[in-house]
């Protein structure tokens, strides 16, 4: 954006200074063929590449950088068509691939270096040219897997001094060539046979990976690089952590940190899972320990994958030869393929030749799979007492109670006991970037199985606040924000704020937000451990999602009392028997349902309702595995297929009513109820509300709806006895309003609500909990009518470009992995502007392809001829083009999939269809021409709608024109002052 | 002279191109005279620069004679050749991270580092400048006489372990020879 604002000539127009790192230094690092020139220049070696459009010059720059090399061609997702050639045979085999699957008809050809190690270093310079090196990271996964989509562990492990010394020299080199002022990442790809290395790529910026680097060694990247910019030195920059030292040193780390992203594989299960340049995760989690197992076991049990350990019983059915052909072909679940593989006997050396992963990492590992093994002879022999010594060097390794409870078929709590007993507990250690060379005065915690204690105690009051884990599909940075407000408010109450959480991306683990940071897995073990040793008066659970809800009843159990709405009246929210009792007292209509135990018994039941019938079962959470059914043939393939039904596991059938999706966020004190207002989804139910756009205040809803809404909030949120935050969803059909879920507890739309009403909506719910009633805050209880009339959307934003094979149809299912605002004066420019910001832009004349269900075919024809009539042209499948045609439209037919080219796919690779309307007919099979459809959309950047909402709305704002001149530019305080 | 050098301190003058002798830490001035040296080096070396005092004799017998370059116990040998005193760190300076300020350049380097003691800035005559300092906690890193050719450090130029941010201080030590 600074590039382009500067090619525009804005920021000269407007006299902005562009500060910090200058555009020159940015268009350098940037600008592969600058890069290159600039890299030579110092002497820093470089991949050599070259892009060609046939064979014969592909073979003859193999033949100028040396075999191996790799081809990748221009414009295709995920690298699909490339590979690696080892000789000119393989090359000309690969590139005819390549330049066949590019759009272009071009092929990138580059040195190969898949398989070296991959190593990064954050640097940071000032105006005076002082630089530093603030760490060193080493991504366990070599070359090839984006560093992203790696397993990283701090500081660099496998490289000797003098090699590391070497890089470090080149990294000054080049943060001094490129004159960047303020923070640097730069990646470097490290041959383990020789003393060879390339330059790989160059950050002119903070990254990901200076966040991590930021949490790794309790140095802030970012803060020191926004003082840099404003003009400040690195020596006159203040270390806060030590508080006495300055921010010119290259942090101590006394400790290892281990890195493990998290996948949104368990949402999408079509999706290919494989690894490669194109990054896949959505989140991360960070462990810290004394050992790289330690650290490496607890980061495993931070991702929440219900995996507690390494050991996966279900992958040693696979054979040897299986495993080792998986560890080759890099997936999410390569590390568990890896332990299983070493639990079979495979040696260290080979799978460190298989997967290029370097044997003192596979050795690492191997000592936790060895560890596993010693601990089941001795379960095995079944002596009387468990093992002592053993345990204890289990639980330095970061062995947990979970996994030491399965070894010895005994509980989590049975192991707990006996560690207490014997004196085996954690003790904290202090990351305070300098190794204790000097008093730290803000340092954060982790947990250790040694001897010394580090923590010191605090005055005062304290309270606990458990944070929300990685950032995954369903649970977002919105819980991150939650956590963060509500750690404010207790220190602006005088009270000290304790945060436990694992995730590096996030404010919450700054170490200046709480009072106290304890970088640790949110399970059971770990928290408990935390709270035993701090001893904070209570725990606040309300504000992480669904993470510390989940603990929230075990928690209690061990004794911690929670803050807040108690553990009883949440369980009568989530529970779904005790939750209709609770609507049929109060006399809140909910759709009609029941729950199967038998494929038969399920058709029964929707027999009785009459479909269309909303499925799910009732193990999972967050909407998986739930679909809408049309039929009684659909509901018996989703009984018989999609999920296994048993007495154990039964299976809820609802009425779905395609209703108006509203929903609410309400505080309340336990008398009185603060609703800040009420939003309206723009889709109808069935569509996830994470991927629904939100509308505050609602465009369509009567009065006499909004006040039912507002009863039945006051009615639940009073009778469950809410103190703090609850979110309701609601869809209303015929002037019924069904109450569809309850949350007790801070909802995705908590920030937004709090920024488009102004409702600073964490403070007053943790002041609630804390007993300030809403009215002693100086709020009035009910609907809050604010003075200033303001519009805004919440639209979802989606990442399947990125995720080869993942339907785009939206369902059920959340699949959505951000969010962005439109806010204005009036609702059509609000949703102009967050449609823009999602990066949904439609060219006002343009062919859109129309093809849909058949149950949609009669609905959508007003919405086409309104398009039609705004100019745009209309391409549709046969049955669409019919219904259409029958109405008089004039639309050209475009052939099927299966017909001949060119047909609907060919026509949108080719750019003759820049809009696609297209909604699901039943199925995720990847063979469905829907499925194609929208992939090929994605794929080719072509926008595809696949509700007849959106679909409508968005011709709404077409015909008002929104975004003209009328549109305000404002900041969110303008709104409100 | 050699107090206790550290192995890479050799190479990297030879690397230079240096031809080395390497004498003992008590021998004469007059037979280090006798070798006809383009410069001296005084080296690194273990504890109290007060235990090593006679090294300080021989350096201040050498002054004027040959370029000299101190490092570490050799800096606090220098100073107290021209009549500098030293005190003990309330904490020693260890490691490969310590940031040292260029106060004629206003450029910080980090340094690598290893020692108890340190030179008393107030003991130091005028014909010495302090041109490093720390910037940890203000003490000595760095001193050079005003006329002659002698400078100083306290922390190891030669990099591994740490860094090699100082290494062109060998190369100001060859351009004086």
């Amino acid at each position: 954006m600074a590039c382009e604002l500067a090619e525009m000539g804005v920021l000269e127009k407007e006299g902005v200074r562009l500060l910090g790192t200058s555009l020159n230094s940015i268009q350098m690092a940037e600008d592969r063929e600058k890069f290159k020139i600039m890299l030579k220049s110092i002497g820093e070696p470089v991949l050599e590449s070259e892009i060609v459009s046939t064979v014969e010059d592909a073979v003859k720059c193999a033949e100028e950088i040396g075999y191996p090399v790799i081809v990748r061609p221009a414009y295709t997702l995920g690298g699909t068509g490339g590979g690696m050639a080892k000789n000119e045979e393989d090359l000309r085999t690969v590139a005819a691939k390549g330049l066949k699957y590019s759009l272009i008809g071009q092929i990138l050809v580059e040195k190969s270096v898949v398989g070296w190690k991959e190593i990064e270093f954050e640097v940071m310079r000032d105006s005076a040219d002082n630089c530093i090196t603030i760490c060193s990271m080493e991504n366990i996964d070599p070359m090839g897997i984006h560093t992203g989509d790696s397993i990283v562990v701090a500081p660099v492990q496998t490289l000797t001094d003098r090699e590391y010394l070497r890089l470090r020299s080149a990294s000054l080199k080049i943060i001094r060539a490129l004159k960047i002022e303020g923070g640097c990442n730069i990646q470097f790809a490290v041959d383990p046979n020789s003393f060879d290395y390339y330059v790989i790529e160059v950050n002119p910026r903070v990254s990901r990976s200076s966040a991590l680097a930021s949490k790794a060694t309790g140095y802030p990247i970012a803060k020191v690089a926004t003082k840099i910019a404003i003009g400040k030195t690195l020596d006159q920059i203040k270390n806060e952590v030590t508080g006495k030292t300055f921010a010119c040193f290259e942090p101590a780390v006394d400790y290892v940190v281990v890195k493990i992203p998290r996948f949104p594989f368990d949402k999408f299960e079509t999706a290919d899972r494989k690894l490669g340049t194109q990054m896949k995760a959505t989140g991360e989690v960070m462990a810290i320990d004394r050992t790289f197992e330690g650290a490496l076991n607890k980061a495993v049990r931070s991702l929440e994958i219900n995996t507690f350990g390494l050991y996966q019983p279900e992958f040693m059915n696979y054979s040897r030869e299986e495993l080792l052909k998986m560890i080759k072909e890099a997936t999410d679940q390569r590390l568990f393929y890896i332990a299983s593989a070493l639990r079979k006997g495979v040696s260290v050396e080979e799978i460190s030749k298989v997967s290029g992963i370097d044997a003192f990492f596979v050795g690492k590992i191997n000592n936790i799979v060895n560890m596993r093994k010693r601990l089941e002879e001795v379960a095995h022999y079944k002596e009387k007492e468990l093992p002592k010594k053993l345990i204890e060097e289990a639980k330095r390794m970061g062995f947990s109670d979970y996994e030491l409870a399965q070894i010895f078929n005994t509980s989590e709590t049975e192991i707990r006991r006996l560690r207490k007993q014997w004196k085996i507990e954690p003790v904290y250690k202090m990351v305070d970037t300098c190794a204790a060379e000097f008093e730290a005065e803000t340092p954060y915690y982790y947990s250790t199985y040694e001897k010394e204690n580090e923590v010191s105690s605090i005055k005062g009051r304290k309270i606990a606040v458990i944070g929300s884990g990685p950032i995954r599909i369903g649970q977002g940075i919105e819980f991150d924000y939650c956590s963060v407000h509500c750690v404010w408010t207790l220190k602006e109450e005088g009270i000290n704020a304790v945060i436990i959480n694992n995730n590096p991306e996030t404010v919450s683990t700054d170490f200046d937000t709480a009072d106290r940071l304890y970088f640790e897995p949110l399970v059971l073990e770990d928290v408990l451990n935390v709270l035993e040793e701090e001893k904070p008066e209570g725990v606040i659970v309300q504000f992480g999602g669904q993470t510390p809800i989940n603990l929230s009843g075990e928690l209690q159990r061990h004794g911690i009392p929670i803050l807040g709405t108690s553990v009883e009246n949440i369980d009568r929210a989530e529970d779904r028997e005790k939750f209709d009792r609770l609507l049929k007292k109060l006399d809140i209509p909910r759709p009609p349902g029941g729950t199967a135990f038998t494929v038969e018994e399920a058709l029964e039941i929707a027999e009785k309702l009459g479909y269309p019938v909303l499925v799910r079962p009732s193990y999972v959470l967050g909407g998986r595995a739930m679909e809408i059914v049309y039929s009684k043939e659909e509901l018996y393939k989703y009984m018989t297929t999609a999920v296994k039904v048993s007495p154990k596991h039964p299976v809820l059938v609802d009425k779905y009513i395609e209703g108006k999706e509203v929903e609410v966020d309400a505080i309340a004190d336990g008398r009185d109820v603060l609703i800040p207002g009420i939003m309206e989804h723009i889709e109808r139910a069935g569509i996830h509300s994470g991927d629904s756009i939100a509308v505050f205040p609602p465009y369509s809803l009567d009065q006499k709806t909004e006040q039912k809404i507002v009863d039945y909030t006051k009615k639940l949120a009073i009778s469950l006895k809410v103190k703090g935050l609850i979110n309701i969803q609601f869809v209303v059909k015929d002037d019924v309003a069904y109450v569809l879920e309850v949350n007790p507890r801070a909802s995705r739309t908590v920030p937004f609500m709090s920024k488009v009403t102004g409702i600073p909506m964490i403070k007053i719910a943790t002041k609630a909990i804390l007993g300030k009633t809403i009215r002693e805050q100086g709020f009035l209880p009910g609907l809050y009518h604010g003075k200033n009339k303001t519009a805004a959307v919440k639209v979802p934003v989606f990442s399947f470009a990125k995720l080869a094979e993942v339907d785009t149809g939206l369902g059920p299912e959340m699949k959505s992995t951000g969010e962005v605002m439109g806010i204005d004066r009036n609702f059509e420019n609000a949703l102009y502007k967050g449609l823009i910001s999602a990066g949904i832009e439609i060219p006002s004349h343009c062919s859109i392809l129309v093809t849909v269900a058949d149950k949609d075919k009669e609905d959508c024809v007003e919405v086409v001829k309104g398009y039609a009539e705004l100019g745009y042209s209309i391409y549709a499948t046969e049955g669409t083009a019919k219904a259409l045609m029958k109405h008089g439209l004039k639309v050209k037919k475009v052939n099927k999939i299966r017909d001949k080219s060119p047909n609907i796919l060919d026509l949108i690779r080719q750019g003759d269809i820049q809009f696609v309307f297209n909604t699901l007919t039943k199925g995720k099979e990847p063979e469905r021409d829907g499925f194609k459809i929208r992939r090929v959309a994605v794929e080719h950047g072509v926008p595809c709608i696949t509700s007849l909402d959106t679909f409508k709305m968005l011709l709404k704002i077409l015909k008002t024109k929104a975004g003209g001149e009328n549109t305000s530019i404002m900041s969110l305080q303008d709104y409100f002052s | 002279m050699d107090f206790g050098i550290k192995r890479n301190i050799v190479n990297s003058l030879a690397a230079l191109g240096c031809s080395l002798i390497i004498v003992p830490a008590d021998t004469p001035p007059q037979e280090i005279l006798d070798f006809k040296p383009n410069g001296v080096l005084l080296s690194n070396g273990p504890g109290d620069p007060k235990d090593a005092l006679y090294g300080a004799e021989t350096a201040s017998a050498l002054i004027g004679k040959v370029p000299l370059f101190g490092i570490c116990l050799g800096h606090q040998l220098l100073a107290s050749a021209f009549g500098g005193d030293t005190f003990k760190l309330p904490f020693g300076h260890r490691g490969s991270n310590h940031p040292v300020k260029d106060m004629e350049k206003g450029r910080v380097y980090i340094t690598s580092q290893n020692h108890g003691y340190a030179v008393k800035a107030e003991s130091l005559p005028k014909e010495l400048k302090i041109t490093h300092c720390s910037l940890n906690d203000g003490t000595i890193e760095g001193l050079r006489h005003v006329k002659l050719p002698v400078f100083s450090v306290q922390y190891h130029p030669e990099f591994s372990p740490g860094p090699a941010d100082s290494f062109y201080l060998f190369n100001e030590f060859l351009a004086m020879l």
